[in-house]
């Protein structure tokens, strides 16, 4: 949490410090001159000076340049080693909080250059829970092999703490493991060390696309398994090229539940593909849970 | 007789000794210069390579000048701090010299990296001016103030008896 301390202004920290669970903290949404909102045990709620309050009044008020002040934190007064992907919308801060950046884009043409006059951001807290995924282990390795397994969830159920808890159980089980962590919040690779556990057989490449690390990492690492998350449309090509090398692939999707992952335009190739031999589909709270799907779109947990 | 002699000599030496020190405000700026120039190549060599943070490379960054350290230092207080402003002391820098170095320190890791690298092009000619400057006057004239702060001194005291 120190991180995020770091980040936020001192009366925010003081507040969720003393006032709230951070276990149960996901995300601070921070918007100028706005009241400051959270992600709090799976609902929203205001932050306030007497804790969470249910109406902006009593509600901290962000600053004119908070969203700015928070960003120059994130990337310690140094804007010019998080360009990158600001220019896709985000940064990736230590401990595996990956702040959303709303802002004015700067154009230089078709091609964006940069993002001014921040606006707001939305900080979102990594959750590491050990274990989350040991139920769908055994339906996952089998006869010593591993099924591509895609994760389907909504956003903020918890598909990439899944992952990740997959990927460490499949990885501390000696299997070569290749992490693709595009955003920096899987592993949360910091000096060269993963900051958050994925296991003691796992190769992790940060800040990469997906068609790179499948192209580059797969030569250069030959790993059993690669785990990415948040396959997009147009990844399928990937995917294909390392399956056809025997390689297992685990990795995560955006849909509301199975069906809504098998009719969306945009996945239809890759349920078309029939690369996946499982699908563990996550539904968010209140109910949290996993259900795990056959390729034939059978329940098998 | 003696007492002359002494009167003369302590005048020269207070001379010599005034003009050493004229030497040494001639050097302390050229090495302050010299180091500046060498923090801004250090900077762009590591943007251009490892974007490592800005504070990350002032720390690793050695130096020997003394007033450049202090500056480092209240460059980190103020990027550490929440809210804080930018304060860089002037020591024995000019007015125009210390703006200079305000602005420099003001500029570090407000740019993306094509930008920042530009701009520390501009601050790598501008500061290399001054450190031209610099050294010219201290090979030039440091030694000569010496001299002249001698012989000064010695002709004040010749004055006297």
């Amino acid at each position: 949490m120190e991180e995020l301390y770091k980040l936020i202004p001192d009366e925010y920290a003081h507040v969720i410090a003393s006032r709230l669970s951070t276990d149960k903290l996901s995300e601070i949404r921070v918007r100028n001159k706005m009241p400051v909102r959270v992600g709090y045990d799976g609902m929203y709620c205001f932050l306030g000076k007497s804790g969470l309050v249910k109406t902006p009044d009593g509600a901290f008020i962000a600053g004119e340049s908070e969203a700015e002040n928070v960003v120059m934190r994130a990337c310690e007064r140094s804007l010019y080693t998080v360009t990158d992907t600001i220019k896709n919308g985000y940064i990736a801060v230590r401990g595996g909080i990956r702040i959303g950046v709303c802002g004015s884009g700067v154009g230089d043409g078709e091609k964006k250059i940069a993002v001014k006059d921040f606006s707001s951001v939305n900080i979102r807290l990594p959750h590491e829970v050990k274990g989350c995924a040991a139920t769908l282990l055994g339906k996952v390795l089998e006869s010593g092999g591993v099924h591509n397994t895609l994760i389907v969830s909504p956003p903020g159920a918890g598909k990439t703490t899944m992952l990740r808890d997959l990927c460490r159980l499949i990885s501390n089980r000696g299997k070569n493991v290749l992490l693709c962590d595009e955003k920096y919040e899987i592993a949360s690779v910091r000096d060269g060390a993963p900051m958050l556990d994925v296991g003691v057989c796992t190769d992790v490449i940060s800040g990469r696309s997906k068609s790179e690390v499948f192209e580059i990492g797969i030569a250069a690492m030959r790993p059993d398994i690669v785990m990415t998350d948040e396959l997009m449309f147009g990844d399928i090509s990937c995917l294909s090229r390392a399956v056809h090398c025997g390689i297992s692939v685990v990795s995560t999707v955006h849909a509301k539940d199975l069906d809504d992952f098998l009719y969306k335009h945009e996945y239809k190739e890759i349920s078309d593909s029939g690369i996946f031999t499982r699908y563990a589909v996550l539904t968010d709270a209140p109910n949290r849970g996993v259900v795990l799907f056959n390729e034939k779109r059978e329940v098998i947990l | 007789m003696t007492g002359k002699l002494l009167m003369v000599l302590i005048c020269a030496t207070v001379g010599a000794a005034t003009g050493y020190l004229v030497m040494r405000a001639y050097k302390r700026n050229k090495t302050y210069m010299e180091s500046v120039c060498a923090m801004i190549a250090e900077l762009k060599r590591n943007i251009s390579y490892r974007r490592d943070s800005v504070l990350d490379i002032l720390n690793g960054f050695e130096t020997e000048c003394v007033q450049l350290k202090k500056n480092i230092a209240e460059y980190s207080v103020y990027a550490e701090e929440k809210g804080g402003r930018l304060e860089i002391s002037r020591g024995f820098l000019s007015a125009s010299d210390h703006a200079k170095v305000k602005e420099l320190f003001g500029s570090l890791g407000v740019f993306d990296g094509k930008s920042q690298l530009d701009a520390l092009d501009t601050f790598a000619v501008e500061f290399d001016a001054l450190k031209r400057s610099a050294v010219e006057k201290s090979d030039k004239y440091g030694v000569l103030a010496v001299k002249l702060g001698f012989l000064f001194g010695l002709g004040v005291g010749v004055l006297f008896l």
